[in-house]
């Protein structure tokens, strides 16, 4: 009988307590989810940390659904938590970011290491009587669900397919999984930035993220990586630090579509179509979102003001841009050829990428590119950085610059702008180019590897 | 015989609410002080302050900008202690006095009781973080308030003195048709200074030049405090199609005045001429000797400037990462970015503390004295100036003083203040910056060649001939100026 992949989902649902929409890796890690389970229903059980009695215990997919349908307004949301209290989330969340991000940023910290220190104190308490584990794993369950002990077999595999480090012993949970329950231990890796460029990196995460990558890449028997660029950081990290490895690196191949959007009507602050170009992406230092108002102001002081269309940012406001945003506010945002668009839902999205001319995305370092291969999906051109991972996801239909280059960055930019024929000729070649990777490549990619190595073992 | 007269009302504007003077201040002094030596006081070089109280203008002795300007000079604040890596704390005594019964628990519950209190203490250091932010704004808030309601909060200073006997009628009395009144500072504060100028045009017949620096509040907004972008742009706008002579720092302020003047049809009266500026400048603090702190000679590269967004310490950040990254162990210096902590660079000093300074890699010196700045000029290896926009370059030309090489951004008027004797890059390109001072590093026997060819050649520019090309500018409408029998 084929092992079954238990996948480990407590990122997700903690991830859904910081009041933050989902990032890159919540929303790889859920479609992924979605096409293990479409592809292979028999194989894949989701399970989530039991932090009162340490060890795992399942959750059910609908559930899972369910809470992360709260986060991202999925259709189906309405379904599950009671509206005043997703209102009081929702100000909640928002008063949070309004604060300012050297405020907004150690209050979640504080928020979360709050949370842990009371689940500890649990754990501590739990382990101090004894008596209480020899209840039936059901009933003991707090969240409702079986411990995986009880439900697992040896050589089934472990997996930790999302951002697995926010949790404060995973690591020993890894090791506790392989020693006491003969299982396999599977991991994903988006990549590794806070090793390779940890000034881009909250410090807190950088110490949690390099912790528990340390700890837990010598658990794995089986380890994949969402970019050819990402592996390739994986093997040169280890060959340079000594790391041990069981296993191979493996690229797995990353979907291109996302759940479809639901047809609401975007609001009313979006720019004109065709007005402008698009940068969707969390404001940050790693994206880059400098090169482009450099870029702006050059080609502001080459050309007629209203030749250049707008540019606009369309994205939460993440850590270290003040002083960029303070820029923006001193430069009256180039004379309002700038835009931000904070915190667009997903009907905006879709609305900006289908009235935009194209899209731009600059950034320094990815595991992957998500905006770049999602502007493709919606049939749009998009000149991106030609650094790591990023021409991985952009392909051959994508154009590329350098993003350590501002000449680079405005040639490429002119080289659009300038020839009025271009532009629709390229979005032609998307339209007619572009190859949907569907999430089951993915799910297939994983399951077959492990299958493969189970056929070895 | 006609004379100049130059305002100086914007120092002891400036002296009012900072400290040390900046570059405006100390070559617009070094300017006026070889017009003097030259032209001797109270003869055709002749010094203006506002008159508050009757509007106008009023005649200042030469002996007073001296003193105010010497005063700044010397009494700057205290140099701060370099930054280091932080130590993480030393185990305390509560954990010594706890740790004996603390491992009499079982493992199960010893290992999370651990994570717990780690994460408590974790909660209460984000917490105390968060409130230290907040009562820090409220402090910044409260001093701002106080220096507000008690702008004279020092130690005396000359321009403390009550109303200094100025002769205040002289001026109305001495000068005659055709002097100039000459703006060789920064007097942006004042909207209503076309009103004064016009006012000395038709009471007195004054002709009307002023010097101006570079025009960043207006090519780069982003970089300038708001209010000082309206002022400026305000002033300059207004102060332009008065101008008999419009001199400027630099051939690419020059370029940059014709830029904005056409680009915005303001009509010049007069001609755009660029000035020639002196090295070095003159005044020398009170000796001190250098901090023991500094690091060892030979062992660093230097950037001294402001670390403010324009000055570009950003890039210079990545390029070290990159060499870090591509060159062998052991084979790169150290980074010394001396200078005072300026503005916009909040996150850039978030992102050199999270990398822990590229492993102490680089070194930030807080307001180095002027003998800090001597010693750290003549022990470094060579300097560098990325900056992406400048009037002129003080720093480029300061390194060649100290017979140093200069690797130079290629941008604005850099080339002009680092001429052959600087090395450039693009400063807006990474790749560009890492191979120039990538190979700069590598020859050391080219190095010393460069910095043996500085020693020899560079010739520095004395401040009498850029008070001579001032005179030279003005000399279109202004008869040459002798000096007083």
């Amino acid at each position: 009988m084929a092992p079954t992949i238990w996948i480990d989902v407590e990122d997700l649902l903690a991830y859904a307590l910081s009041f933050t929409r989902p990032s890159g890796i919540q929303r790889l890690a859920f479609e992924l989810y979605g096409a293990l389970q479409r592809e292979f229903p028999d194989r894949v059980r989701f399970v989530r940390q039991d932090r009162l009695r340490g060890g795992f215990v399942s959750i059910d997919w609908a559930e899972l659904t369910a809470r992360f349908a709260a986060i991202t307004r999925l259709p189906g949301a309405s379904a599950v938590p009671s509206p005043p209290r997703r209102h009081t989330q929702a100000r909640l969340r928002r008063w949070l970011e309004r604060l300012p991000p050297e405020i907004h940023a150690p209050l979640i910290a504080a928020l979360r290491h709050q949370a842990a220190a009371l689940a500890e104190v649990g754990a501590a308490l739990g382990a101090l009587r004894p008596a209480r584990r020899a209840r039936p794993a059901m009933a003991a369950s707090g969240h409702g669900g079986i411990a995986l002990n009880a439900l697992a077999r040896p050589g089934d595999v472990l997996g930790a397919f999302g951002a697995s480090w926010f949790g404060p012993s995973h690591p020993a949970l890894l090791r506790e999984a392989r020693s006491r329950l003969g299982l396999r231990v599977a991991l994903l890796i988006y990549d590794i930035i806070p090793l390779r460029r940890p000034e881009w990196c909250d410090p807190a995460m950088t110490a949690r993220f390099c912790d528990w990558y340390l700890a837990a890449l010598p658990e794995a028997d089986f380890l994949f990586a969402i970019s050819r660029a990402t592996a390739g950081d994986i093997r040169r990290h280890a060959a340079a630090t000594g790391l041990r490895l069981r296993a191979e690196v493996q690229t797995v191949p990353i979907g291109s579509g996302f759940t479809a959007p639901p047809p609401a009507p975007p609001g009313g602050r979006l720019p004109a179509a065709g007005t402008y170009v698009l940068f969707v992406s969390t404001l940050e230092v790693r994206k880059n979102h400098v090169l482009l108002v450099r870029a702006w102001r050059r080609l502001l002081e080459a050309g007629p003001a209203e030749r250049v269309p707008l540019l606009v940012f369309a994205g939460r406001i993440g850590a270290m841009v003040a002083d960029l945003l303070a820029e923006l506010v001193n430069s009256d945002y180039l004379g309002g050829k700038v835009v931000l668009l904070e915190h667009p839902d997903d009907a905006e999205l879709a609305a900006l990428y289908r009235g935009c001319l194209f899209t731009v995305f600059p950034s320094l370092y990815e595991g992957w590119g998500l905006p770049v291969s999602e502007s493709l999906a919606f049939g749009k051109p998009c000149l991106a950085s030609n650094a790591t991972a990023v021409p991985e996801a952009g392909g051959e239909l994508a154009r590329y610059f350098d993003p350590e280059s501002l000449p680079d960055a405005v040639r490429a930019l002119r080289s659009v702008l300038d020839d009025p024929a271009a532009l629709p000729a390229w979005e032609a070649e998307v339209r007619a180019g572009f190859r949907l990777v569907a999430w089951s490549e993915a799910a297939r990619a994983i399951v077959t590897a492990v299958s493969r190595g189970e056929s070895v073992a | 015989m006609n004379r100049i007269w130059i305002d100086v009302e914007d120092l002891f504007h400036y002296a009012a609410s900072m400290p040390r003077p900046s570059g405006i201040q100390r070559l617009s002094f070094e300017i006026q002080q070889a017009l003097v030596e030259q032209f001797g006081t109270g003869g055709a070089i002749r010094f203006l302050r506002h008159d508050l109280l009757h509007g106008g203008f009023r005649e200042i002795a030469w002996d007073e900008v001296v003193a105010l300007f010497r005063y700044m000079v010397t009494a700057g604040p205290a140099p701060a202690a370099p930054r280091q890596v932080i130590e993480p704390p030393r185990r305390g005594w509560l954990r010594r006095k706890l740790r004996p019964s603390i491992q009499r628990l079982p493992t199960t519950v010893r290992e999370p009781l651990t994570r717990a209190v780690r994460h408590q203490l974790e909660c209460l250091q984000a917490l105390a973080g968060a409130a230290r932010l907040q009562v820090a704004s409220w402090c910044f808030l409260l001093r701002a308030a106080h220096a507000a309601l008690r702008p004279h909060h020092k130690s005396p200073s000359p321009h403390d003195s009550a109303s200094p006997p100025g002769p205040t009628e002289k001026f109305g009395a001495t000068v005659q048709a055709g002097d100039t009144l000459l703006v060789l500072g920064s007097p942006w504060w004042r909207d209503d200074y076309g009103e004064l100028v016009r006012l000395a045009r038709a009471r007195h017949g004054m002709r009307f030049a002023l010097l101006v620096y570079d025009l960043i509040p207006i090519r780069r907004p982003e970089w300038c405090d708001r209010y000082l972008v309206i002022a400026f742009t305000g002033w300059l706008d207004e102060m332009l199609p008065l101008a008999d002579a419009v001199l400027t720092i630099s051939r690419a302020t020059a370029r940059d005045v014709a830029w904005h003047a056409e680009r915005h049809g303001i009509a010049l009266a007069g001609p755009i001429t660029p000035i020639t500026i002196g090295h070095g400048f003159g005044v020398a603090p009170a000796a001190a000797s250098p901090s023991p702190s500094l690091p060892e000679a030979g062992s660093y590269v230097l950037f001294v400037s402001t670390i403010e967004a324009r000055k570009n310490h950003m890039l210079l950040f990545r390029v070290w990462r990159r060499l870090l990254e591509e060159m062998p162990p052991g084979q790169v210096p150290t980074l010394v970015f001396a200078g005072r902590i300026g503005w916009l660079v909040a996150d850039l000093m978030q992102q050199l503390d999270n990398a822990g300074h590229l492993g102490g890699a680089i070194v930030i010196i807080e307001n180095p004295s002027d003998d800090d700045l001597a010693a750290l000029y003549r022990g470094c290896l060579f300097t560098v100036f990325p900056s992406l926009y400048e009037g002129w370059g003080l720093p480029v030309t300061e390194s060649l003083l100290f017979g140093k090489p200069c690797v130079v951004a290629a941008a604005t008027s850099l080339p002009e203040a680092g001429g052959s004797f600087a090395r450039y890059f693009d400063p807006d390109n990474l790749h560009d910056a890492v191979r120039v001072i990538r190979a700069t590093l590598e020859d050391r026997a080219g190095l010393a060649a460069w910095q043996a060819r500085i020693r020899r050649e560079f010739r520095p520019i004395p401040w009498s001939a850029s008070a001579q090309s001032v005179l030279e500018a003005l000399a279109a409408f202004h008869a040459p100026v002798a000096p007083e029998p």
